[in-house]
């Protein structure tokens, strides 16, 4: 019967999900938002999941670990293959500059908050708390292009400049919300250590540092000779599986060294185009089935967790606001800037989605809560964010679609 | 061919350093970590063995076997366990090219020599083993003693066994050489349809053995009934399948890839679900097989529908890290201690398989008036053995608890041996039959 009811929920889901993509273009842009970034592929997971139907029960989850370090290395990799260090250059300096006090404020905001309010809630360790803290604060550090380049699609700007300034940022943002994350893992390398050794920590962030370079450093060397693309995708998915593998035997995150590996590669391969055309061909894919994953790993209890995520939503929000007034204050561009521009980087998919995979596959008698935080912040960021950007970008107005 | 040594050489140095420096790090196995190190190190040996002439997939299956736990210990048996789920997935996926790679016409037009190649293996096979093993049973230590009627049943187990092939092995070689025409068709038409053959065959032998073997009870072949039943709910079953797979490339644009894992996961765990609910609740023996489903499902894109040639595209640009993947694996769970135990009478069953192969199609070829530079090469094509042989040896060590594990140890030996032998000689049936095109 279980079966049954699952295979029935699969057709109405595909058929609902068909239908869907006709009505596309009838939709409000927050709805349009959600499905572009497959957001409803965390209900399928759900629908799957122990939570539903559990078709995809704890023992398939577990099965499935090897393929969650996977696409967390892989999703890592390709944005350091967007590093490529003479492209950055070209760019204006302050760009990046307001990127980082942006990501470092809304990330201290959060960060500092979560830790106060789940230290009046849970009896947790103080480690713990300060990692799940860090890991929050990291997520809301980073961006999502989804809802800019929805909006730009669907409008034409008066302020180009402003456009361009708020996709340099969401694109750039997340190489901080990595290192904070960074810092979080750092703390406590590895379920089992509580408290706090730095000699332990330098040698893992040693580790960790050298295995990606070697990962690249295989991945380079392969690619020397000539090769056809379907050996190309050997030599990716070996290196990346390799990676996420070599990054969780020595208790670290895949998503970090898979995107050391990648900006190593983006600067030193000369297949570099090559590569990131192959994993951006596949990120989709892999998304989407992180996504199913979440979702049927996802353990909602109604408790304070409502409270928790709107205080989340609410600091988060208040983060981006400040740190992106006050980074244009400091670097101050040749064009306007509005005061409230941070409500234009509310959008919160991707990156903050791997990250809390990352630490609930570290961390995983921790992360239930994480998880359903970003979760739900996720689904209202999305729903949210173009009506925010539009009221950011005044004077657009509607492309006229045939 | 320096770039691969150094990348292999690194790969190595790099698995030395973690599982064997005595690092203080994560003590769990770990799946991730050993599937890409066999990706890598398996396509670096196998391009290195491609180099002097051997296919690709012996280098995959030797990497599996010298990396793993008999050898160089690099992974243990559980990790390769725990890959397991990813082996059912290539398998699946295995499954869905071999059926998109028959094409109707093609089978239509060789349909004579397919019939004919089918029955003369499988009869020359199956009674040329029955009667060597029995011939030679009083030297095999644990047939000794038994009487004659016991020998000649588990005699027809070791034919019956002897006629299963892979067509795992027969596609994988088929996509690395880039082969086409008709020796190809042949060979790969033969495989696929035995695969289906041989589940029927075995089930009617070991049944008869049974009678024999534990001498209780008359014959029942009601069980016939019901495996036809299993095998037509199975095409059924990827009819559908191959049309929802069609429905959501074309109507839902869902991802290729995700439809294609999500698929291969829904017919594995619908197989195992359905035969652990039919045993648990009504205490029927019923399974279904998921490949022959997935087969199917990639028979009826390929034949019933536009997109059979987009599809074998699509499949075609993810296959090989998949393959190197299969093999390799298959590769690491070779037990190394079944082969010494049995490798000497698996031997003589391996050579004896070999000439009757040769002999059956060579008068299959004939008859079917098949050309001659095809039928004087064809056997090469029908040695490989894995995945299905193996299956049928876990029900033959279930049906008889004591003497299957014999049984198995020197089958298990046989089937090692022409895992590697096979895909060599279907690899040089290619090239001498001049199909290949890479």
């Amino acid at each position: 019967m279980k079966l049954l009811l699952s295979v029935v929920a699969i057709l109405v889901i595909a058929l609902i999900g068909s239908r869907l993509t006709y009505l596309n273009r009838r939709l409000p842009l927050g709805f349009k938002n959600i499905l572009f970034t497959g957001a409803e592929y965390i209900f399928i997971g759900v629908v799957l999941g122990r939570m539903g139907l559990n078709l995809i029960d704890t023992r398939s989850l577990n099965n499935l670990e090897p393929f969650l370090i996977f696409g967390l290395c892989w999703i890592g990799f390709l944005f350091g293959l967007q590093f490529e260090f003479r492209q950055l250059k070209n760019l204006p300096r302050f760009y990046f500059s307001i990127s980082a006090i942006q990501a470092f404020i809304t990330f201290l905001i959060v960060s500092l908050a979560v830790y106060l309010s789940f230290r009046a809630l849970f009896s947790l360790p103080k480690n713990t708390l300060l990692i799940m803290a860090i890991t929050l604060g990291s997520a809301a550090s980073c961006t999502a292009q989804s809802a800019l380049a929805i909006v730009s699609n669907n409008y034409q700007f008066a302020n180009r400049k402003l456009l361009a300034l708020l996709r340099y940022i969401s694109s750039v943002d997340g190489i901080f919300a990595l290192g904070f994350f960074t810092i979080a893992i750092w703390i406590m390398p590895g379920v089992n250590n509580t408290d706090f050794s730095l000699a332990r920590s330098l040698r893992w962030f040693i580790l960790s540092i050298s295995l990606g370079i070697l990962s690249a450093l295989i991945l380079i060397i392969l690619s020397k000779t000539k090769f056809s693309q379907q050996e190309f995708l050997v030599f990716l998915i070996g290196t990346v599986l390799f990676c996420g593998g070599l990054a969780s035997k020595a208790n670290s995150s895949p998503l970090v060294i898979g995107f050391i590996c990648g900006t190593i590669t983006a600067n030193f391969c000369r297949h570099r185009l090559r590569a990131l055309a192959t994993i951006i061909h596949s990120e989709k894919s892999i998304y989407i089935i992180l996504l199913i994953i979440i979702g049927a790993s996802w353990s909602f209890k109604l408790d304070y967790i409502l409270l928790i995520t709107g205080i989340y939503f609410l600091l988060r929000t208040i983060g981006k606001v400040i740190g992106t007034f006050t980074a244009t204050r400091i670097f101050r561009t040749e064009f306007y800037t509005p005061p409230a521009l941070g409500l234009g980087l509310l959008s919160e998919g991707g990156l903050s989605i791997a990250i809390i995979i990352n630490f609930k596959l570290l961390y995983p008698p921790i992360s239930d809560y994480l998880v359903t935080i970003i979760i739900l912040s996720m689904f209202v960021n999305e729903l949210i964010s173009p009506k925010f950007i539009l009221s950011q970008l005044k004077g657009s107005k509607k492309k006229i679609k045939r | 061919m320096l770039n691969k040594i150094i990348s292999l050489f690194l790969a190595l140095a790099t698995m030395f350093f973690i599982v064997h420096a005595g690092l203080k790090l994560n003590q769990k196995d770990c799946p991730a970590l050993v599937l890409g190190f066999i990706l890598i190190s398996a396509y670096c040996i196998g391009q290195l063995l491609e180099k002097i002439g051997l296919p690709g997939i012996v280098g995959y299956i030797l990497t599996g076997l010298f990396m793993g736990p008999y050898f160089l210990k690099f992974y243990t048996s559980s990790a390769i366990n725990e890959l397991s789920f990813i082996n059912n997935l290539a398998l699946a996926f295995i499954g869905f090219c071999a059926g998109g790679e028959l094409r109707l016409s093609n089978i239509r037009r060789i349909l004579k020599p397919i019939i004919y190649y089918i029955s003369g293996i499988t009869l020359v096979v199956f009674t040329g083993v029955t009667l060597l093993v029995f011939s030679i049973s009083s030297l095999i230590p644990f047939l000794r003693g038994l009487s004659p009627g016991v020998k000649l049943a588990v005699s027809a187990i070791f034919g019956v066994i002897a006629v299963a092939r892979s067509p795992s092995s027969a596609i994988a070689i088929i996509s690395e050489t880039k082969a086409k025409g008709p020796y190809t068709d042949l060979v790969l038409s033969v495989s696929v349809a035995m695969d289906v053959i041989i589940i029927m065959l075995f089930a009617v032998i070991i049944s008869v053995c049974q009678i024999f073997i534990q001498t209780k009870g008359g014959m029942d072949f009601s069980f016939i009934a019901v495996l036809i039943l299993e095998i037509a709910i199975a095409f059924l079953l990827g009819y559908l399948l191959g049309k929802f797979i069609v429905f959501l490339i074309e109507k839902a644009k869902v991802e290729f890839a995700v439809v294609i894992i999500a698929m291969g996961f829904f017919v594995i765990e619908f197989s195992h679900f359905l035969g652990e609910y039919l045993h648990k609740v009504h205490n029927i023996g019923f399974e279904i097989e998921p490949l022959l489903i997935c087969m199917a499902a990639g028979f009826t894109v390929q034949n019933f529908s536009d997109y059979g040639k987009k599809f074998l595209m699509r499949m075609d640009r993810i296959s090989l890290p998949i393959y190197i993947a299969f093999f390799a694996m298959t590769g690491a769970a070779m037990n190394i201690n079944i082969l010494r135990t049995g490798w000497l009478f698996g031997l003589i069953i391996v050579a004896a398989r070999l000439i009757l192969i040769n002999i059956g199609s060579y008068f299959s070829g004939k008859i079917s008036k098949t050309p001659t530079k095809i039928y004087k090469n064809a056997w090469l094509g029908f040695i490989t053995q894995a995945g299905v042989s193996l299956g049928l040896l876990t029900e033959v060590v279930r049906r008889f608890p004591d003497i299957g594990p014999s049984i198995q140890t020197i089958l298990i030996a046989a089937i090692i041996m022409n895992q590697i032998i096979g895909p060599i000689a279907f690899k040089y049936g290619l090239k001498k039959v001049d199909e290949t095109n890479v």
